[in-house]
C-alpha cells in the first residue's frame, strides 16, 4: 500500500507489536515515545496517519493531539487515539480536539489494522 | 434548665447501671469527683469534650444524655427520612410509629446508620481511586502492559508465517511484560492491603507525621527549658521513617522544638487561664498568631486540655502540616474545601479571620476556626513574599448563631450549588 504511520507510544513493546502487524501489511512504520516534541515529529514525517497515545512523557497525547490540528501541515492527517483512558470524558475530549477515531487499551490487532486502514481508504 | 438537669440525671443513672464509682469516671475523664457530683445534681451545666469524654467513658451515644431515648429515636427517624427524600414517608406520624413499632423504629436507624457508614467507606475509596497519583499510573502501567502481552501474543498465535527473529522477540516480550506486570500486581495490592506491622505507609509523609503523633497522644515534646532539644526526637520513629517522611518529620520537630523553647509549658497555661482567644494569647505570650496555633495544636492529649487541631498550607492549597482532629474530617489526597477560613485569610494576608464552621455529613462536630496568613522567607521590593495560612479548629458547642457549612472537599461533598465547587460530588447521584 505505501502509506507511512508514525506511532506516539511511549511503552517499547507495544510499538513492536504494532509495527510488526502494519509493516507485515505494507505500511512504513516509525515512531517516536515522547509527547514533548512529538507534534515536531509528525511535522518532520508528515505521516499519512498519525497513531497516538495519551499518558506521554513530556506533554499529554491530548497536548500533542491540539498541537497537530494547529499547525496548517499536519491539520488534516488523520489521527487514532489509542489509550488505556476508557472514560467517556476522554473520548469526548479527543473528539473534541479532533481525533479522527478513539481506541482503548487492551486492544484486538486486527481492529486497530482495521480502523488504521480505513482513515486512508 | 430543664433540659440541663435531665443530662445530669442520665449521667448519673447511667453511671449506675454501668458500676461505676462516680470516683473513678470522674478521674477517666479528668475533672475532680467533687465537680461531677455537681454535674450529676444538675448544678453545673455540661457540655463539648466532657460530654463525648462522658459519654464515651459510659459508652452511650452523647444524644442518649443530652435529649433522652425517646427523643433520639425521633431524631435519628426524621433523619432516615431526610437521607432518602425520594420514600417520602409521613413525617407527622413519627412519634405514633415509633411508639407503636419501637422495634421496627429501632431497625430502621440501624440501617440508616449502616447505609451512611457504607457510604462513608465507599466515599473514601472513591476519593482514593478518584485522585490517588499512584494508583492511577499502577493502573495505567497495568492495561498497558496487559496490551502488550495481548499484542505479542495474538501475533505468536495468528502468524504461522513468522520468522524465528520476530518469533524470539515477542517471546522475550511476553517474559518481560509479564514480569513487570506481577511487579506491578504485586506492588498495588501491598499499596491496597498494606501489612498492618508494615512501619511506613503510602499515605502522605504529613499524613504519616499526623498519624505517628496522633497514635503516641501528641506526647513529643514538652521542653523545659533551652538546653535540651534533640532529646525530645522519637529515635524510634526517625529509624523507621526514610526519603520524605524524615525530611518532614526533621523540619516539623525543627520547627516545634523552637516554639517550645519560645512557649514554655508555664507561660502558655498562665495564658490560656487569662484567655480563650488564640489572639491574645499570642500576645500575652509574646509570639505570632502562628506559632501559638502550632504550641496549642501540638501538645500532649491531657484530660482537661482543650485539643485543638491545626492546618497549615501553602497558596497551592498544599497541606504543609496536619493536626487531625475528631469532628472534622480532613481529605487524605487533594486539597481541602474552598470554604474552610484559612483561604479567606490569603485574601487578607496578616489579618485574623475567625468563624464558626461545620462540616455538612455525619459525625461532624462545629468548629471555630481561627485563620491567619503570614509571609515567610525573604521580603523586598524585588521579592514578592510567599504567604503561609494556618487555621486553628477548636471544638464549640453550637451557638446561637448558625455555623457555615463547609466540605471536606468536592469529591466526597454533598452541598448544591456551591459557589466554590471544583468537580461533581459523587454524592449528587445518590449512593
Amino acid at each position: 500500500m505505501g502509506n507511512s504511520v508514525l506511532l506516539i507510544e511511549d511503552e517499547p513493546n507495544i510499538i513492536e507489536a504494532i509495527s510488526f502487524i502494519l509493516s507485515r501489511d505494507g505500511w512504513t512504520v516509525h515512531s517516536h515515545s515522547n509527547g514533548a516534541d512529538a507534534a515536531g515529529e509528525v511535522l518532520r514525517r508528515m505521516p499519512d496517519v498519525v497513531v497516538l497515545d495519551v499518558m506521554l512523557p513530556g506533554k499529554t497525547g491530548f497536548e500533542v493531539l491540539q498541537e497537530i490540528r494547529g499547525h496548517k501541515e499536519s491539520a488534516t492527517i488523520p489521527v487514532l487515539m489509542l489509550t488505556a483512558r476508557g472514560q467517556t470524558k476522554d473520548r469526548e475530549k479527543a473528539e473534541g480536539f479532533g481525533a479522527n477515531m478513539y481506541m482503548t487499551k487492551p486492544f484486538s490487532n486486527s481492529e486497530v489494522l482495521e480502523n488504521i486502514r480505513s482513515l486512508v481508504s | 434548665m430543664a433540659r440541663v438537669s435531665l443530662i445530669g440525671t442520665r449521667i448519673r443513672e447511667r453511671r449506675i447501671s454501668k458500676e461505676i464509682r462516680q470516683t473513678d469516671l470522674a478521674k477517666l475523664v479528668g475533672i475532680s469527683p467533687a465537680y461531677l457530683n455537681l454535674i450529676e445534681h444538675n448544678r453545673r451545666r455540661i457540655g463539648g469534650k466532657l460530654l463525648l469524654d462522658i459519654a464515651e467513658k459510659l459508652e452511650v451515644e452523647p444524644a442518649l444524655l443530652t435529649v433522652g431515648a425517646e427523643a433520639a429515636l425521633l431524631s435519628s427517624l426524621h433523619q432516615a427520612s431526610a437521607d432518602f427524600t425520594s420514600a417520602p414517608v409521613e413525617e407527622d406520624r413519627i412519634e405514633e410509629f415509633a411508639g407503636r413499632f419501637p422495634g421496627w423504629a429501632q431497625l430502621i436507624v440501624q440501617q440508616n446508620t449502616e447505609i451512611a457508614n457504607l457510604k462513608d467507606g465507599v466515599e473514601a475509596l472513591n476519593d482514593r481511586l478518584s485522585h490517588d497519583p499512584f494508583l492511577a499510573t499502577a493502573l495505567h502501567e497495568v492495561i498497558s502492559t496487559v496490551s502488550s502481552i495481548q499484542s505479542s501474543a495474538t501475533i505468536l498465535v495468528e502468524s504461522e508465517d513468522i520468522e524465528k527473529e520476530w518469533r524470539d522477540r515477542f517471546h522475550r516480550n511476553i517474559f518481560e511484560d509479564s514480569s513487570r506486570l506481577a511487579q506491578t500486581s504485586e506492588s498495588l495490592v501491598g499499596y491496597l492491603d498494606p501489612a498492618e506491622d508494615e512501619g511506613v505507609s503510602q499515605a502522605s509523609p504529613i499524613d504519616d507525621l499526623d498519624q505517628h503523633l496522633s497514635e503516641n497522644g501528641f506526647w513529643m515534646t514538652e521542653i523545659a527549658s533551652n538546653t535540651q532539644s534533640e532529646t525530645s526526637r522519637d529515635t524510634t520513629y526517625m529509624h523507621k521513617v526514610i526519603g520524605a517522611d524524615r525530611f518532614v518529620y526533621d523540619a516539623f520537630m525543627t520547627k516545634h522544638e523552637g516554639i517550645v523553647r519560645k512557649i514554655p509549658n508555664e507561660i502558655l497555661t498562665a495564658a490560656e487561664d487569662q484567655t480563650d482567644d488564640p489572639g491574645e494569647m499570642a500576645l500575652l505570650c509574646g509570639v505570632s498568631i502562628p506559632e501559638i496555633f502550632h504550641r496549642l495544636a501540638f501538645r500532649p492529649k491531657q484530660s482537661g486540655v482543650t485539643s485543638y487541631g491545626y492546618l497549615s498550607a501553602d497558596m497551592a492549597g498544599a497541606f504543609l502540616s496536619k493536626r487531625s482532629i475528631e469532628g472534622f474530617s480532613l481529605p487524605r489526597i487533594g486539597g481541602g474545601c474552598a470554604l474552610w477560613p484559612m483561604f479567606d485569610a490569603l485574601a487578607q494576608p496578616t489579618v485574623p479571620v475567625v468563624e464558626d464552621i461545620k462540616q455538612s455529613g455525619r459525625g461532624s462536630d462545629t468548629m471555630r476556626a481561627y485563620a491567619i496568613s503570614e509571609p515567610v522567607g525573604e521580603n523586598s521590593f524585588s521579592r514578592k513574599p510567599r504567604y503561609i495560612t494556618h487555621m486553628l479548629l477548636k471544638p464549640v458547642d453550637s451557638g446561637a448563631t448558625e455555623p457555615k457549612m463547609v466540605g471536606v472537599n468536592c469529591r466526597i461533598c454533598p452541598i448544591e450549588k456551591c459557589p466554590a465547587r471544583r468537580e461533581t460530588s459523587i454524592l449528587s447521584n445518590g449512593f
